[in-house]
């Protein structure tokens, strides 16, 4: 391809169009049908009816209908679930970044001398499987009143989802020079002045990346929200959902609408946060 | 924040604390997910709210899998719902052995409500002579036929095993599939295995095991089962990737023509509601085994659904009141009619209620059975089960021997004893 180009005259902006070029953006073309088709098959499907749907997957709709949105909208309490989902992911991701951000800062710039035994014991934390716990954790919950609240969700989440939120925080601070915390100690910055003036500001990014991935986590967790909660009024959308599907018959245009309507929150903070959320991911992974 | 906090807190211990007194019962049940189930349920408690407005009930409905988790943490952690829906067997059994199961014989006994239950229904919900639960719903495996796409190939119901498999081999030669199976849940090919061992070696093998019978054995027809699954799915009568796709995955092939019979239970007239047009369902028994040692007129039926009363239910008097209402004929005939299943209440299964196919089953098949052999995998202890999930599966796929997979699922059964 250089070769090719350096025998062209410069075109400027103007971009030739290659044999390369071609197979470049065709892969990209088939690769973008691949990820979008199942979202507009999502869609063009709710328009069908639950026989339509039965006679063939994925022939389109013969007639245009709503009902499956209505049987959706009517059929369980979406509007409630996703408020109830908001709450449960506002509140343990605050806690999460809260305590992650202090823990990882204290690990990473104080090193005590106990960090190994602190670090063995969040990696064991991570290491235990939640079903484990679900015992244990009802217990506790009940005896401080906690079952069947939005709290009694939030608590147990942030506990589980704290440790790996440590971890990336710390890796963060560790980057950090030692001689900018120094110099703020010799002007005669306090210890809590320093973190927040100075730690703070400059681990935005990372907040960021542990708030989005916990974010996540929260929003599609299924196990917690489905032991600990049991008032309808106060189930979160992955386990609302369920009210959708059956054990031996489904109507398959209204899950799908549900679905559909239950993704719409998320959908739209992505495509306004994209940028953000994208780079935070990498933030954790790549080390600038 | 911290207000806010504490705001939240207050509330919580006032909703924690505020335990079942007088006159206020927890309830909770799997009718959730499903149209029909909704339907029933929302008739049941509405009708039970008229009839006994003194009783508060704290409804708790979740979806049948996410049930499962939830009340078996809910029964681990010492907290159980006053009055719940169970499923028979091994699952009430652990609850059962776990001393949490109130038992229900001194109210059966009076006004002779025990005797409104099918006795073969109640048996399943016995353990060790006395009574933990009530029986809800009978559901029965039966050859399932799109009876339309019969009449227009010219096919045959078939009335033994061999007649059947030659059937098959015709369907698969006319290009279409001639059983649709998706077992990605495990469950769905229980039915080929238990019917073989039914047939060939005869009804109650497993029941045996879990009734601590020192004689039980499964081999060695249980080989024969086995191998005779194996064949079919080797010859290619399942449909493609048949052990990854779901049971309602499967089902669409067979409404849609694509499939020409399915093994499945009585719940396929509700599944069968949104065919396309041209669609005819219509069954037939599991056919006769040629030297099948079994009576050959049995039926693999079961109990589905089962309620209970937890012995920590302080109000086992209004408990009790509500499973009665549940368990009433009018309730049951309505049942009967919303969700198109048999229920275990004597004559509560009414021609008007269910229907054409469902009351043939009922009233034909049901009664002309020699013996009604529950589900094994529900009937076993839940190890057990995984064991025969696991070799059922590894079998269709080639990679488990059937005798070896005979032998596993048998030393399973008896380290269960």
């Amino acid at each position: 391809m250089r070769m090719r180009a350096s025998t062209l005259p410069a075109s400027g902006p103007v971009r030739r169009v290659t044999p390369t070029t071609i197979i470049v953006l065709a892969v990209l073309t088939a690769h973008v049908l691949m990820v979008i088709f199942p979202f507009v098959w999502v869609a063009y499907s709710t328009l069908k009816t639950n026989k339509e749907f039965m006679r063939s997957v994925w022939a389109l709709p013969t007639s245009f209908s709503l009902d499956a949105y209505v049987g959706a909208w009517s059929g369980g309490a979406l509007g409630t679930y996703a408020m109830n989902s908001l709450w449960i992911m506002a509140g343990a991701t605050v806690l999460t970044v809260i305590v992650a951000t202090l823990a990882g800062y204290a690990l990473a710039v104080y090193r005590p001398r106990w960090m190994a035994g602190v670090e063995l014991s969040l990696m064991a934390a991570m290491a235990i499987p939640a079903y484990v716990a679900l015992v244990p954790l009802v217990v506790l919950l009940r005896n401080a009143g906690l079952l069947d609240t939005h709290l009694g969700v939030i608590l147990p989440t942030a506990a589980f989802n704290i440790p790996v939120s440590i971890f990336i925080m710390r890796a963060f601070f560790v980057t950090l020079p030692r001689e900018l915390f120094d110099a703020a100690r010799l002007d005669g910055t306090g210890e809590f002045g320093i973190f927040r003036h100075i730690a703070m500001p400059i681990a935005w990014p990372a907040m960021f990346t542990v708030a989005v991935v916990n974010m996540i986590w929260v929003w599609n967790d299924f196990l917690f929200p489905v032991v600990f909660i049991n008032s309808p009024a106060r189930k979160t959308l992955p386990v609302g959902l369920t009210d959708f599907v059956g054990e031996h018959i489904t109507n398959y245009p209204v899950m799908l609408a549900a679905i559909l309507i239950a993704a719409i929150a998320p959908l739209v903070l992505f495509v306004f946060f994209e940028r953000q959320i994208t780079s935070a991911l990498l933030g954790g992974a790549v080390k600038e | 924040m911290r207000l806010k906090g504490l705001w939240a807190m207050g509330v919580a211990v006032m909703l924690g604390t505020a335990s079942a007194s007088a006159g206020e019962l927890s309830f909770w049940h799997a009718y959730a997910g499903q149209q029909d189930k909704t339907d029933f349920i929302n008739f049941a408690l509405d009708a039970f709210a008229k009839a006994h407005p003194d009783i508060k009930l704290d409804v708790v409905p979740a979806e049948q899998s996410a049930y499962k988790t939830k009340l078996n943490t809910a029964m681990a952690s010492g907290n159980p719902p006053d009055v719940f829906y169970t499923l028979p067997g091994g699952f009430l059994g652990a609850f059962v052995d776990g001393g949490q199961m109130y038992a229900l014989d001194q109210d059966l006994a009076k006004d002779g409500w025990g005797a409104t239950f099918l006795e073969s229904a109640l048996a399943q919900t016995t353990r060790n002579g006395k009574a933990y639960a009530v029986p809800v719903d009978v559901d029965a495996a039966v050859f399932w036929y799109n009876k339309a796409l019969f009449a227009e190939h010219g096919w045959e119901v078939p009335r033994t095993y061999d007649e059947l498999v030659a059937l098959a081999e015709k369907i698969k030669g006319e290009g279409l599939i001639p059983f649709a199976l998706g077992n990605k849940d495990s469950w769905p090919a229980t039915f080929w295995f238990q019917y073989l061992e039914m047939r060939l070696k005869g009804s109650g093998a497993v029941a045996a095991f879990v009734n601590n019978d020192a004689d039980a054995t499964l081999l060695p027809e249980a080989g024969d089962a086995f191998a005779r699954v194996a064949d079919l799915a080797q010859k290619g009568y399942f449909p493609i990737g048949f052990n990854g796709m779901s049971d309602q995955e499967a089902n669409m092939l067979f409404l849609n023509g694509q499939a020409a019979m399915l093994l499945n239970g009585t719940w396929q007239i509700g599944a069968s509601k949104d065919a396309p047009e041209g669609f005819e369902l219509a069954s037939f028994a599991f056919p006769e085994v040629a030297g099948g040692k079994g009576d050959q007129t049995d039926v693999l039926a079961g109990v589905a659904a089962a309620f209970g009363i937890s012995e920590k239910a302080a109000n086992k008097a209004d408990a009790v009141t509500l499973l009665r209402f549940l368990t009433s004929p009018e309730v049951m005939t309505k049942y009967v009619d919303l969700r198109k299943t048999m229920v275990t209440v004597k004559d509560a299964t009414t021609e008007a209620a269910a229907g054409p196919v469902l009351y043939g089953i009922s009233n034909g098949l049901m009664k002309s059975a020699g013996h009604l052999d529950p589900f094994y995998d529900t009937a076993m202890p839940p190890k057990a089960t995984n064991a025969y999930y696991t070799s059922l599966q590894g079998v269709l796929d080639g990679s488990v021997k059937p005798e070896d997979a005979a032998r596993k699922l048998e030393d399973a059964l008896k380290a269960g004893q």
